[in-house]
């Protein structure tokens, strides 16, 4: 396997992804209702922030399903453990 | 009812022509994506209910809906990337939303002639994301430890009455924290510019804070590259050769790619 190739199939953090589409990214003005490109990172809350899935892996294989419901929890629950703040997730 | 349209990117109309577009799911989950093809250029878009994707309710989950916000920056991330895959494409910030189709192709048609020169620019090239992080610690001591006048004065503290050695030493770590930093800053931008060398073109990113990033070590560089393709093995193996050499001094290096080129389309 290649070098690309492993890097490619590394599991992608959230942080990186909002480090992308969020920062920068094509900005048309005209007539544009929204864009959300002020948003600084810095003041998102940090539990999303250490979140990673295997998203590129999915789009690798081109498996069209996105993150389920059941990773999502998962993910909250090592989260809540990790950041010993429960009630932080409840609704 | 209000429909607002969401745009994921742009390809080039000959393209996506010839290439179909797959069955995807939008931003909200129900509705399909769909293309609109303006002049030369084809928009990938889905709609999207006027009412519930308002910009304020939008931002207002931005800010304080952090699942949502997750779910939704993974939708984008991951649909763009598909769409990539397909079509040479210039892809879109997350939420740029358009009131209705005319809106949208007089916004895109009255940037064509830029939207081109993007397309010409990026194709055949890859987007990769090199972030660089440094233990401070191991590399405080040597950089004390390699400035002679850092040592000296060290040495003159420790000669001096002990109430004055503390408001010293306190002046003398100042010196140190600020070595530091112009040393890690001179040791990224020598990668940085050696890198570039793989590349169409690098850009220098502001650096985030372990506190968002998660991470024990600071991030010190966060640079993006346009590499043409026939060039990303070498740019990842320089990399990775960094990684073996400056391991040992607490340097970590983390390339991420290939992203669709989203620093790379910008017309401001």
């Amino acid at each position: 396997m290649s070098l690309k190739e492993s890097i490619e199939n590394k599991d992608i953090a959230l942080i990186d992804i909002l480090d992308v589409i969020l920062d920068k990214g094509v900005a048309i003005k005209a007539d544009l209702v929204i864009s959300i490109a002020g948003v600084d990172l810095v003041y998102l809350d940090l539990r999303v922030l250490i979140a990673s899935v295997e998203s590129l892996v999915q789009a690798q294989q081109g498996n069209d399903k996105t993150i389920s419901s059941v990773q999502f929890d998962k993910q909250r629950e090592d989260l809540t453990h990790a950041t010993g703040q429960p009630d932080k997730w409840k609704n | 009812m209000d429909r607002l349209i969401y745009l994921y990117g742009l390809a080039q109309t000959e393209e996506a022509a010839s290439q179909p577009l797959p069955s995807l799911k939008g931003f909200d989950d129900a509705g399909d994506l769909y293309t609109v093809p303006i002049g030369k250029l084809t928009a990938i878009v889905c709609s999207l209910d006027a009412e519930e994707y308002a910009e304020d309710k939008i931002k207002d989950r931005v800010n304080n809906d952090m699942e949502w916000l997750q779910e939704k920056a993974f939708h984008h991330h991951e649909t763009v990337m598909k769409l990539a895959k397909i079509y040479t494409l210039i892809p879109l910030k997350f939420c740029t939303l358009y009131k209705n189709e005319d809106s949208l192709k007089a916004a895109v048609g009255s940037n064509e002639g830029k939207m081109l020169d993007t397309f010409a620019f990026i194709t055949g090239n890859e987007e990769w994301n090199v972030k660089i992080y440094c233990e401070d610690e191991q590399l405080k001591k040597e950089v004390s430890a390699n400035i002679p006048t850092i040592e000296a004065k060290r040495a003159e503290i420790s000669q001096l009455p002990r109430g004055k050695q503390f408001f010293e030493k306190k002046k003398l770590d100042k010196v140190i924290a600020s070595e530091l930093e112009k040393e890690k800053n001179k040791v990224s931008e020598h990668i940085h510019s050696r890198l570039s060398e793989f590349a169409v073109q690098g850009n220098v990113k502001r650096t985030w804070s372990s506190e968002v990033t998660g991470r024990q070590e600071e991030m010190t560089w966060n640079g993006v590259y346009l590499i043409s393709k026939s060039k990303v093995e070498d740019f990842l193996n320089q990399i990775q050769q960094y990684e073996k050499d400056m391991k040992e001094k607490g340097w970590k290096f983390q390339a991420s790619g290939p992203w669709p080129a989203y620093h790379f389309s910008s017309f401001s």
